[in-house]
């Protein structure tokens, strides 16, 4: 079964979106970031073929500069434990001038009943 | 003859802080989440995304449940971890590349793996040993009831590396493929592509 679910903002870096149980987030960690980065839209379904939980949240470039960020996703069961999932990361990624970005999530199995997405300034080890 | 001692005194006390100095680097534990760039070759944080891409292709692409409803009335997938071969110039442990993806893949609990052949020989001693009449016949496995493998599951990594004036451009590619044992057809097959710079 797929279903969508739109999203509203509680504060100027977190948007809140409800999930099949519990509200997931997507959070954008850095100040200086949130002035330029704007979470547009986030859709939920469940995948089709595995009924896994696929996010996509669209970020918008609202500067006219390349901003380079991480994301990085987490997942949570119906009681909010997080799942554990070996390939979880931080994803380096790129937006251009303006552009409009989807970002998008596949939950590791079919226990994750919501998220959260998180952005930051990159943060490598070096 | 003092003054040679007194320098080679010296030159002793500065490689002795030399090597004292080495001892005393500082080690950190690091986020194994974070994203690593020490160098430009092939590292964790290329595993990783490899790894993930493929993983949430694999786990809801419609091919592989079309075939999986076809060939086995909708049940999972047994897959057979193949050949996977290192095309680049750097040495890389492709085995661990794979491990990866076939953790998350049996952790999904969308697919199903055969044992590895070079594991079918230990398994074979094991059920011999069991049939020898030295274990419980109720606890003794038998031989004929190993899974056979649908698909074999096989890859390739390759690069093009682009070097002028210190700057160098890697650009990685990851192909996997899913093919059918019993149709030797390709099932699905997919591509991950990184592309990186030492400026």
């Amino acid at each position: 079964m797929t279903t969508a679910a739109g999203c509203s903002t509680s504060a100027a870096n977190v948007a809140n979106v409800d999930t099949e149980s519990g509200q997931s987030d997507v959070l954008i960690g850095d100040e200086d970031l949130y002035d330029d980065l704007k979470i547009q839209d986030i859709k939920t379904r469940n995948a089709e073929t595995s009924g896994f939980l696929e996010v996509q949240a669209t970020l918008v470039n609202l500067d006219d500069d390349t901003i380079r960020f991480e994301y990085e996703f987490e997942w949570f069961d119906e009681s909010g434990f997080e799942l554990q999932s070996h390939t979880e990361h931080w994803n380096p990624k790129i937006i251009y001038g303006h552009q409009r970005l989807p970002i998008k999530g596949t939950a590791p199995d079919g226990r994750a009943k919501s998220f959260k997405l998180a952005v930051r300034r990159p943060q490598e080890v070096k | 003859m003092k003054t040679t001692r007194k320098g080679f005194g010296l030159a002793l006390t500065f490689a002795l802080l030399a090597i004292a100095g080495c001892g005393g680097q500082q080690v950190t534990y690091e986020d194994e989440e974070a994203v690593e760039t020490l160098t430009e070759d092939f590292g964790s944080t290329d595993v990783q995304m490899m790894a993930e891409e493929m993983i949430d292709d694999m786990n809801s692409h419609p091919a592989i449940q079309a075939f999986q409803n076809e060939t086995k009335e909708g049940q999972r997938l047994i897959v057979l971890l193949s050949k996977v071969r290192n095309k680049t110039s750097e040495h890389i442990d492709m085995r661990n590349v794979m491990n990866s993806i076939r953790n998350g893949l049996i952790r999904s609990g969308r697919f199903r793996f055969a044992a590895d052949k070079e594991r079918r020989q230990d398994i074979l001693d094991e059920i011999e040993y069991m049939e020898s009449g030295a274990v419980d016949p109720k606890q003794a496995k038998a031989f004929g009831k190993q899974v056979g493998a649908d698909v074999f599951f096989s890859g390739e990594l390759t690069s093009i590396d682009k070097k002028r004036d210190g700057k160098r451009i890697i650009h990685y590619k990851l192909t996997l493929m899913l093919e059918s044992i019993e149709l030797a057809e390709i099932v699905w097959i997919n591509e991950k592509e990184i592309r990186k710079k030492r400026a």
